[in-house]
Order: structure tokens, then C-alpha cells, then sequence
């Protein structure tokens, strides 16, 4: 049994412009993803809970998304587009579930080229779209697979 | 068209909260001066010169005296010339690399009008 995800890279669309830390500028291609700790328990689990709601919500569709993953090869392949459309679908409050994703991120779930933990101004400095996907991706990466490893031990 | 008073402004990828019309900076393009020569007869040329000394930026605001305003500038003072600023606003978009806290601040503990001047010099604007 292969261990869980521990951490990925979120390849962005434009370039952010962060201070490096140093008193200079630069400009990250990508950012580094972390796996929630206990210390963002409380986030994680509000967005579980969101996920599972939305799950409940739309079982039609998301039995349909899973059968499309299944054909690829796993749960843990389903496109972060699809978690995401998934949950726009459902009833879920997503005003407050993307705040919650937002208040994990920047709790240091998330590393700016790998170096420096995103801050809300940074975050701030995301297109709309560039956080849906990241919203998405991170769910697929860390969220699901959790979810489908405690379903399998029950 | 409206002026700007309010514009946000980041230290090392931080928003800060500052005292309002309190911020102030220089694009950090220097002096320059022009002195007249004569040779006589009522003949005069002018001489451009650009004083290079004075090519760095100057950021200035206003904090209030809360624990975290004050916890933050003593960092940023201890960091030597490692922050880095932005201001940005509607039209507005400033960065200001290597900036050191230069002034030696005095902060006032009172409740009305208690705070403190920060004054950071560094790279000229970009």
C-alpha cells in the first residue's frame, strides 16, 4: 500500500510577484503543497465535512465522476475540475468553505516557490480562477484520498 | 478622478495597517541640479548635473501603538536592509527592495494620540 501524499506542486498560469525574503523581489512559477497537519485540523475537517456534505448532496453526480475515475485508475485521480464542479453543484456554502480553504492555505499548507508560507496578501494576489484550481487540486491530492482510506479500514 | 489616501501597502508579504494620510515616499530618483557658467560678454550655458548620492527611496508612515504594530516594526528593524515594500492602489503600484528601517523611532504609549513614524530608505522604486 503506497503512502499518502505528503506534499505537491501547483504549477501557476501567471507568475506571482512575492518578496524572497532577503529585501529583493521575484516572481514564482509554482507553489508547494502540504499535506494538513494537526495544527490545521480545524480546517481540514470543516472542509471534509464540506466535501462529504456535497458528496451527499449530488450522490448522482459524483457516483458519475467516480465510475469516469475508476475507468482512469483510482479515487485519487479525480480531477481537481470535478471536485470542484462537484461541489458548486451541491448545497454546500462555498462562500465560507473557500474562506476555510483560504484560512489553511495561508496557515502554512502552502509554500510560495517552495520557500516562502503564502499570506493573505499573496493569496489576495491570485486570479479567481488560479485559486478555484488550486481549491480543486488540493482537495483531489489530500482531502479525497483521506477520506477513501478511512472508508476502505471501516 | 480621486486622490489616494488609502493605499495598501506590504512589508514582506504582509499587509499593514497605518495610521491614514500618513504614508509618504520618494520614486527615489535623486537631486539634480543645474549651476550657470559664463565666459563674458553676457554669455551664459547651463550645466546639468545629477547627484548620483541621492538615488534611494524614502518610505514614510505612521503605526499606532498596538502591541502587534509594535512587535512588527522591531522585526523589521532587526532585518536590516531585508524588507522589501510594495504600495499599490487604484493607478498606483510601487515596489521598494532592500529597504532598512533607518529612522531610531520613538514610540509614544498614550491613548489618544500614542504611535509611532517609521522611516524606511532603500531602493529607488520600481
Amino acid at each position: 500500500m503506497s503512502s499518502p501524499k505528503k506534499e505537491f506542486e501547483f504549477i501557476l498560469q501567471e507568475d506571482l510577484q512575492y518578496a524572497d525574503g532577503t529585501g529583493g523581489f521575484a516572481k514564482a512559477k509554482k507553489m508547494l503543497l502540504r499535506a494538513p497537519s494537526t495544527k490545521q485540523k480545524k480546517y481540514s475537517i470543516k472542509l471534509r465535512q464540506g466535501f462529504m456534505q456535497a458528496v451527499k448532496s449530488n450522490v448522482d453526480t459524483f457516483s458519475k465522476s467516480k465510475n469516469t475515475a475508476k475507468t482512469s485508475s483510482s479515487h485519487e485521480e479525480m480531477k481537481g475540475e470535478e471536485i470542484l464542479g462537484l461541489m458548486l453543484m451541491s448545497d454546500v456554502d462555498m462562500v465560507g468553505f473557500c474562506d476555510t480553504f483560504k484560512d489553511l492555505l495561508i496557515d502554512g499548507c502552502c509554500l510560495v516557490d517552495g520557500k516562502i508560507v503564502l499570506t493573505l496578501s499573496l493569496y489576495e494576489g491570485l486570479s479567481d480562477e488560479e485559486t478555484s484550481r488550486l481549491m480543486g487540486e488540493y482537495i483531489a491530492n489530500f482531502l479525497i484520498p483521506s477520506l477513501m482510506k478511512q472508508q476502505k479500514e471501516s | 478622478m480621486t486622490a489616494i489616501s488609502t493605499p495598501t501597502i506590504t512589508i514582506n508579504n504582509q499587509v499593514i495597517n497605518i495610521l491614514p494620510n500618513s504614508c509618504t515616499y520618494d520614486e527615489g530618483g535623486g537631486e539634480q541640479t543645474i549651476r550657470t557658467q559664463s565666459a563674458g560678454g553676457g554669455i551664459v550655458s547651463n550645466i546639468f548635473a545629477d547627484n548620483a548620492e541621492t538615488k534611494f527611496s524614502t518610505v514614510k508612515f505612521t503605526m499606532i501603538n498596538i502591541p502587534d504594530n509594535i512587535a512588527q516594526a522591531r522585526i523589521w528593524k532587526f532585518n536590516g536592509n531585508a524588507n522589501a515594500i510594495t504600495i499599490t492602489s487604484d493607478g498606483l503600484a510601487r515596489n521598494f527592495s532592500a529597504m532598512a528601517l533607518t529612522n531610531n523611532y520613538e514610540v509614544k504609549l498614550a491613548a489618544t494620540d500614542g504611535g509611532f513614524e517609521l522611516e524606511f530608505k532603500g531602493t529607488s522604486a520600481v
